[in-house]
């Protein structure tokens, strides 16, 4: 199925417009394998809508979504899966009732309904269980396995939403803002996770505004504004263009109102952040050219 | 003449009952509030009775007519009003019913018009009954547990999650409510052969109102509490007459205390009552906070 050479991910000309409005603005760029690519972007840049599209919780007006150099664009959220990618959400969405571990085994469950996966489904059940304990062991959770997910503190609620979608087996795994509202112990964890994950095959898109985590942790940055790409790139490199600073703290943005400034949370981080002494700070998968080009 | 001769009747009303509940049941617990069951009765009722009447056809064959009959009604019903979602879906569920008692009311031929057909051949028994409220919940209990447990909690609580996850909405919606169709189908069916005559008066919003009472009293969450809630609902009715005149408000009042205090209906109580027992038991005293150990224990026996 997959084409020979063509990038994990592959989006071209992506366009979502709700009514007059143009959230995501003909957006173009390439994720390769085993990366981590960073979208950064003032609020209301259109980053978590641009992700609402690849994941096809929303529909784009126009363009392409390539998964392996095939068109994905028209496949149903719920086919997704069985493709290989993988979310999480800005708000964490558990099922506070159900155990950890059956929040877990949610991933773990295939998507067919037929009658004959229906009856066999006891037997699975011991299988899923097994695979769910391993995962929640790898992730540190194995103690919680049996409390309901809506009594962990917010950090491990998070690990669990992250542990589930693994348990999908992704190979491009959406992370929507996964440390948000977290302390720096957690935020390190976390970090940690991502890295690992990344060791392990694993590609992801991270939607992120503590863009300390954002510089340590990225192979590629897309920075958005106003729906549109204004820079693509290595991290350090993309950091220091005269654009994505205006975009953080240029005039126009020092117009608006305080209410929609907290886009500025990171615009007082980013431009004095330089490359940690000694080169980057985590070492780059091989293969070397992982930045992202803009078609 | 024992008790049972004296009240078979009510018990094979209650059974009926009981399949009711638990078609309107298996919707609401997928998040889909839906009346829709309560006219697949009716449609069931009237196709049975006309059977009867006009063919030498025995029980069996006349359910399996039902069944199909009513399971592609629903299906094409479905493919316009499962698009929407919440209070949009249950207002068209609610016309669904509405159209369907007002046709049963204006085809007199077929349905007997308000005063519906009488002198229908006595074809259930009430073992007929019991076999089908046995079906109904080896049915609902596999759907419950398990990894079809588990789309179907994730369907309700968060549609967007479960689509991220595999799961497929749209499908399973679809089979939900083709199903909840087919068991009121059938229920409606072996009413309608169970007591002679059966008329449009029999599902109108009454009887929606009340079948969803039972499913809000005996616990949205299973299927045994809608058995719960039509067992008592179907009684309860003679319990509440030593309140005389007031036993209306008696049964208001005890709808409004369910609601108010037990959303998981009486079956939810009972079951973290048995939790919390059970939890006491094993940590010894003084230790568990009572909430989330009941929880815990939810979550273990339904796994």
């Amino acid at each position: 199925m997959s084409t020979a050479g063509a990038p994990l991910l592959t989006v071209e000309g992506v366009t979502k417009r709700f009514g007059g409005v143009v959230a995501v603005d003909d957006v173009a760029f390439t994720v390769e394998e085993a990366t981590i690519t960073g979208l950064v972007g003032p609020n209301g840049s259109g980053k978590t809508t641009l992700l609402g599209c690849l994941s096809k919780m929303l529909r784009p007006t126009a363009g392409r979504m390539l998964l392996r150099g095939v068109d994905y664009t028209a496949e149903p959220a719920h086919r997704l899966r069985r493709l290989g990618i993988a979310r999480t959400f800005q708000n964490i969405r558990l099922l506070p009732g159900l155990s950890v571990r059956e929040n877990v085994t949610l991933g773990l469950d295939a998507d067919g309904v037929g009658v004959r996966d229906w009856l066999r489904s006891r037997r699975r059940e011991a299988d899923k269980r097994a695979q769910a304990d391993r995962l929640l062991d790898e992730l540190g959770l194995a103690e919680h396995a049996d409390r309901p997910a809506g009594a962990l503190p917010y950090g491990l609620q998070r690990r669990v939403e992250i542990a589930r979608a693994l348990a999908t087996e992704p190979s491009l795994l959406l992370l929507d803002e996964p440390v948000a509202g977290m302390n720096d112990a957690e935020i390190k964890e976390i970090a940690a996770g991502l890295v690992a994950m990344r060791r392990r095959g694993i590609a992801m898109i991270l939607v992120e505004h503590h863009l300390d985590l954002v510089m340590e942790v990225c192979d590629a940055l897309v920075v958005l504004d106003f729906g549109r790409v204004i820079a693509t790139g290595r991290p350090a490199e993309v950091a220091r263009l005269p654009v994505v600073r205006e975009a953080y703290f240029g005039s126009r943005h020092q117009d608006h109102p305080p209410a929609d400034a907290p886009g500025a949370h990171g615009a007082h981080r980013l431009p004095g952040r330089e490359p940690a002494p000694g080169g980057e700070p985590l070492p780059e998968p091989e293969g070397g050219s992982h930045g992202a080009a803009v078609g | 003449m024992g008790w049972f001769e004296a009240n078979e009747a009510l018990v094979q009303l209650t059974l009926i009952n009981m399949m009711l509940a638990a078609s309107l049941q298996v919707t609401l617990n997928a998040g889909m509030l839906s009346l829709a069951p309560v006219a697949a009765w009716g449609v069931g009722g009237f196709i049975a009775a006309n059977l009867a009447i006009d063919t030498q056809l025995a029980l069996g064959p006349i359910l399996l007519i039902v069944a199909v009959a009513v399971a592609a009604g629903a299906f094409l019903v479905a493919l316009p009003i499962l698009r929407l979602r919440g209070l949009a879906f249950a207002m068209a569920t609610l016309a669904v019913l509405l159209i369907v008692g007002s046709l049963s009311v204006t085809n007199r031929e077929w349905t007997g018009g308000s005063l519906g057909l009488y002198g229908i051949p006595v074809l259930t028994t009430t073992g007929a009954l019991v076999v089908g409220v046995v079906a109904v919940a080896l049915v609902l209990a596999r759907i419950e547990r398990r990894e079809m447990g588990r789309r179907v909690e994730v369907l309700r609580l968060d549609e967007a999650a479960a689509r991220t996850l595999g799961v497929a909405v749209d499908r399973i919606r679809l089979a939900l409510f083709v199903l909840a169709a087919t068991i009121a189908g059938v229920s409606g069916a072996l009413s309608a052969l169970a007591f002679n005559n059966f008329s449009s008066q029999n599902f109108g919003f009454d009887r929606a109102v009340t079948t969803l009472a039972m499913v809000v009293i005996g616990g949205t969450r299973s299927w045994l509490g809608a058995f719960l809630g039509a067992f008592l609902l179907t009684f309860s009715p003679y319990w509440f007459d030593q309140f005389d005149v007031w036993n209306k408000v008696a049964y208001g009042a005890m709808m409004i205390a369910v609601v108010g205090w037990f959303p998981d209906g009486l079956l939810g109580l009972l079951r973290s009552g048995i939790g919390r027992l059970r939890a006491a038991i094993d940590r010894g005293p003084g230790t568990g906070t009572g909430a989330t150990t009941a929880v815990a224990a939810g979550a273990e026996a339904r796994s």
